[in-house]
């Protein structure tokens, strides 16, 4: 078509100026009118060629390259303006009002929420996502052997609680989840319910379930588990059951506090601090990107024992046998290094497992060896023989006259079995365990001097390990002694103390006279690993070293023949001990026929390593001896401990020292 | 251009023989006459429709242990799909579409029939969708969508001779039409569809040129059926609480008003410039229900912020005036009211699914378009993009 060719390109758009060049072929004469269609190929009955709303000026330009391939349609009389058409486009017209003035609309409400209310529901909605404060449990410290062994350790394990709100169906949460709790189901239920209405998003249903537990509930059906949490804790186990009970003690069943043994005193250190979370959360799971206040928990410290595991499991078994069959009522025994008064073992019979401390009858909890006290007896000996030495009143070598009785302050003291008199050495009063005889030696010094010694020895004060229940004896001043007291004393009744105190007082001799305060607790580490070794006392010069080699050396005459702690003898090693049995205080002065059988040793006595120190509460069968009962046991658990501990023998023999006469 | 002598106006002379390559690019060539803004604003909806599913369902896969892309790979998966539909859609002469339009008619109401029949399943409240195998689903309500437009244009556009408005008789067919699948939709019950089938007959109706009085008519009797069937409690009672937590959030927290409290609080917690995309903690923490179908738009509002939200309602503003300007241009009757029925479903779509989350809207749930997971929908949308393309195409002179 001609007239498209020619146009300028904006003659079309401004018909009107009249710009266009006078010559220009097909110019329209009629400036300003619209370009008709000329026969139109096609077949639509509605073209455009009806409609009279404007058109932009761009439609020429479009409408020319269309005509130039397609012949022109068809002129057809302009139709008139039809109302209803007109209606349909300008009702089209007033729909596309309509949608922007609603699309507006959102904006402007989009930016209400957004802009300006938009703090408001920024806050509205962390607080909506906060959880209450919860407690970030501080993991507690192990309980650890000296080398190493946990004796108490905290295993992961989850308290399992319900958010009542989430819980879709009441009855069917309860009953799947009871049942894998062990818990009534329609007291959950009820629970449940009682939470749900009151809006509670809180309820316990079990503390400490083991993962395996967590991870059956979690894989019940979503109806089932719905509302479920889970809340990682940790649950006290001890991985060795009986082993060291007595000392480790246990942790409250559904607490985190230690109750005895080291889980209470070491119970700050154990403990840790715990800290404390406030965080938004959906489902119970942190929300990664939300806001959040909290305060690191700060693990407990591990404690490291002087336990050795071995020794005392050996020590464990070999007392709960002697007090099996000696059907005593109770039996203890101590194992502790000569030279720094470290606790290897400290062995208690009747024991318990802490796993389930809760079964075990209340007497099998008590740690003896520190809370229970006793008359020694014998035992008691070595320290007026040592006192009497130190003070230079008798030598090993000094011969008494011993008759089997001897009356002091009134009263009548026997000797354990009848004898005729003996003129035996100090070495023999002690290897004969003769109550007269040491009597004759504690008369040599006064009151005050013994009870000075004894005091030094440790009797009547505390060991100092720090273990619960810890007994400082009974052990009367010096100026409420009765008239006998001196001289009970002198062979270990008329006070009482622990067996702890007793094996003190054989380290001390072990030790060169000088005294290191017993100890069951080695060092605490700290969650960097540090070790923090534990302090223990100033070690303290009871008797000289010469006065404690010679004592040592009266004592190795007691296991020898002749001496009464015979079975006490390890093949091959130096024993130095002491038998003692005692009468057992109380119905109105001493019981008839209840006796505490003792034994306590030093081996090797020529180089002293260990002191095992063995006593037995009123055996009732088999003897009630202290050699008979305990020197067994000291044999036993001993030879044991040497061994773990590599000890050699020496290779000496003990000396034949003279008992003077004794008979037989 | 060299390669071609020069017009006096500029633009190279059309030689023969002419390359192939030139052809597509020609001024008349019918991808130079597609609407590329409305293309190029569904690309941006569809792009960040994809991100905002992703955002929405990745957090909660994660916890599952499921695969955190699961959502974004069949939402990914559908638009190519429905984008093939659509093409379909788009190529042959929809005035032919127009002879099939019974078919096509007659298909959709089969479909919402076998959803009516055992083969058909329930999700959350509504019997709207056929399972198929392969965990696919279709919802046949979203296809009679695009058949009742088609429909419906044919109906009103089949004029009489010297007739240029249809006729009384043909807009009682109309209704007649439409009232067979808008019952059917009822039956499942499935109330968005049904009101966004409604607005579309009567947006239809008025713009066919159709007397006033059929359109005010129309309008009141929507009005007054709204009315009656909430009163007189025809609607099943979580289609009533839905409707009513709107008037009344506090009365129902933990249910319906439910997602719309936590909707506007998501939307609001955003803030102008949002938490960015994957850091909404309403969204991330699964706090509303139903967030990568119908409460996708909290999504935008939370992550997105202000500016995400705008963008999306600018996007869908601009499909709307896009395809208004099809109307207006079409070449006939038939093109334009297939146009005007695709302007009424989605603006309708879009205004009620919008306005609910920002709580000005009572709860029911349609998709927001090309923008919500969900493939009956998607492919529908992408489908009715194909028609609004095939009637600009095929306008006859039309500025560009």
């Amino acid at each position: 078509m001609g007239p498209a060719r020619t146009d300028r390109p904006t003659s079309g758009a401004r018909p009107a100026t009249g710009a266009r060049p006078a010559g220009a072929v097909g110019g329209r004469p009629t400036s300003g009118a619209r370009p008709r269609p000329v026969g139109s190929a096609r077949t639509s009955g509605y073209g455009e060629a009806r409609y009279r709303a404007p058109r932009p000026r761009a439609y020429d330009a479009a409408r020319r390259s269309e005509q130039a391939r397609r012949p022109a349609p068809p002129r057809r009389p302009a139709a008139p303006r039809t109302l209803t058409l007109g209606d349909g486009r300008r009702r089209l017209k007033a729909a596309l009002l309509v949608l922007a003035f609603i699309l507006s609309l959102f904006a402007g409400r989009l930016f209400q929420l957004q802009g300006v209310e938009a703090s408001q529901y920024a806050a509205q909605a962390v607080d909506k996502r906060m959880t209450n404060p919860r407690v970030l449990p501080a993991v507690r410290g192990e309980i650890l052997d000296r080398h190493g062994v946990a004796l108490a350790t905290s295993v992961e394990a989850y308290d399992v609680v319900a958010n009542p709100q989430n819980v879709e169906e009441p009855a069917v949460t309860a009953k799947a989840v009871a049942r894998l709790l062990d818990l009534d189901a329609a007291e959950v239920q009820a629970d449940i319910e009682e939470r749900k209405a009151k809006g509670s998003k809180y309820l316990r249903l079990k503390q400490r379930v083991t993962p395996e537990l967590r991870a059956t509930i979690r894989a019940l059906d979503p109806t089932e588990k719905a509302g479920i949490e889970f809340i990682k804790t940790s649950r006290r186990t001890y991985p060795a059951d009986s082993v060291a009970a007595n000392v480790v003690g246990y942790v409250e069943r559904d607490g985190d506090h230690g109750k005895a043994g080291l889980e209470l005193a070491m119970d700050s250190t154990l403990a840790g601090t715990d800290g404390k979370a406030e965080y938004e959360a959906a489902k119970g799971t942190q929300l990664p990107t939300g806001a959040a206040t909290i305060v690191q928990p700060v693990d407990g410290q591990d404690v490291v024992t002087t336990i050795d595991r071995d020794i005392q499991w050996v020590a464990q078994s070999s007392i709960a046998a002697k007090v099996k069959e000696a059907k005593a009522d109770w039996g203890s025994v101590v194992v502790m290094d000569a030279k720094t008064g470290e606790v290897y073992a400290m062995a208690t019979a009747p024991t318990f497992n802490p796993n389930t401390y809760y079964k075990a009858p209340a007497a099998a909890l008590g740690n003896y060896p520190v809370s229970a006290n006793y008359e020694p007896g014998s035992t008691a000996k070595v320290m007026t023989v040592a006192a009497a030495i130190q003070e230079g009143k008798v030598t090993p070598m000094t011969r008494l006259t011993v008759p089997d009785h001897i009356g002091r302050a009134g009263e009548v003291f026997h000797d354990d079995e009848p004898h005729p008199t003996w003129q035996p050495t100090v070495t023999g009063v002690l290897a004969k365990s003769s109550n007269v005889g040491t009597i004759q030696v504690a008369e040599r010094m006064s009151a005050g001097t013994l009870d000075r010694y004894l005091r030094k020895f440790g009797m009547g004060s505390k060991p100092g390990t720090g273990l619960p229940g810890e007994e400082n004896g009974l052990f009367p001043q010096v100026k409420d002694w009765s008239g006998s007291t001196r001289y009970t004393v002198a062979f270990g009744q008329g006070l009482a103390g622990t067996l702890l105190q007793q094996a003190s007082v054989y380290q001390t001799l072990a030790n060169g006279g000088v005294r290191v305060a017993p100890s069951v607790v080695k060092a605490t580490v700290g969650a960097d690993g540090a070790q923090s070794p534990a302090t223990n006392g100033k070690p303290t010069r009871v008797v000289s070293a010469a006065t404690a080699k010679q004592v040592m050396q009266m004592m190795e005459a007691v296991v020898l023949e002749g001496g009464t702690g015979i079975r006490a003898a390890i093949p091959g090693y130096r024993v130095a001990g002491k038998t003692g049995t005692a009468q057992i205080a109380g119905c109105g002065g001493y019981c008839a026929g209840k006796f505490q059988a003792s034994f306590v040793g030093v081996v090797p006595a020529d180089k002293p390593r260990l002191v095992v120190a063995v006593t037995l509460h009123y055996p009732k069968k088999v003897s009630h001896f202290g050699g008979v009962l305990g020197a067994p046991v000291f044999k036993e658990v001993a030879s044991f401990a040497l061994q773990t501990l590599g000890v050699p023998p020496t290779g000496a023999r003990s000396p034949k020292l003279n008992l003077g006469n004794v008979g037989r | 251009m060299s390669a071609y002598p020069q017009t006096p106006y500029g633009g190279s002379a059309r030689v023969p023989p002419r390359r192939i390559g030139w052809a597509a690019l020609d001024r008349d060539a019918p991808l130079r006459r597609l609407d590329w803004v409305l293309l190029a604003a569904v690309v941006g909806l569809l792009v960040v429709g994809s991100l905002l599913v992703w955002s929405a369902t990745r957090q909660a896969a994660i916890d599952s242990g499921g695969d955190p892309q699961a959502y974004l790979k069949k939402h990914v998966l559908n638009i190519f799909i429905g984008t093939g539909l659509g093409v379909c859609a788009a190529m042959f002469d929809y005035r032919t579409l127009r002879m099939y339009a019974p078919i096509v008619y007659g298909l959709s109401i089969v479909g919402l029939l076998v959803v009516l029949s055992p083969l058909g399943a329930t999700i959350r409240g509504s019997h709207s969708w056929i399972l198929l195998p392969g965990g696919f689903s279709l919802q046949p309500s979203e296809f009679a969508k695009v058949a009742l437009v088609v429909g419906l244009a044919m109906l009103l556009s089949e004029k009489r001779d010297a007739e240029d408005s249809p006729r009384d008789t043909d807009v009682l067919l109309v209704l007649v039409g439409a009232a067979v699948p808008l019952a059917l939709i009822m039956l499942q019950p499935d109330l968005g569809t049904a009101l966004v089938v409604s607005s579309i007959v009567i947006g239809m109706i008025a713009v066919s040129g159709a007397r006033i009085r059929w359109v005010v008519g129309l309008l009141l009797a929507a009005a007054v059926v709204a009315f009656a069937v909430v009163q007189a409690g025809l609607l099943d009672d979580y289609q009533v609480k839905r409707l009513t937590a709107f008037v009344n959030p506090g009365d129902d927290p933990g249910g319906a008003a439910y997602n719309v409290s936590q909707g506007v609080i998501a939307i609001g917690g955003g803030g102008l410039d949002g938490h960015g995309l994957f850091h909404g903690p309403q969204t991330q923490g699964g706090f509303v229900p139903e967030q990568q179908t119908d409460f996708i738009f909290t999504t935008a509002g939370e992550e997105l912020g202000f500016r995400g939200g705008i963008l999306l309602i600018a996007l869908l503003g601009l499909i709307l005036w896009r395809a208004c300007r099809i109307a207006w241009h079409a070449d006939d009757l038939f093109g334009r009211l297939v146009a005007v029925g695709v302007v009424c479903w989605f603006s309708f779509q879009a205004f009620e699914n919008i306005g609910m989350t920002l709580g000005i809207m009572p709860v029911t749930g349609v998709p927001l378009p090309f923008v919500s997971y969900g493939g009956s929908s998607m492919f529908a949308n992408l489908v009715a993009i194909g028609l609004l393309q095939n009637v600009h195409v095929r306008r006859s002179l039309l500025p560009d």
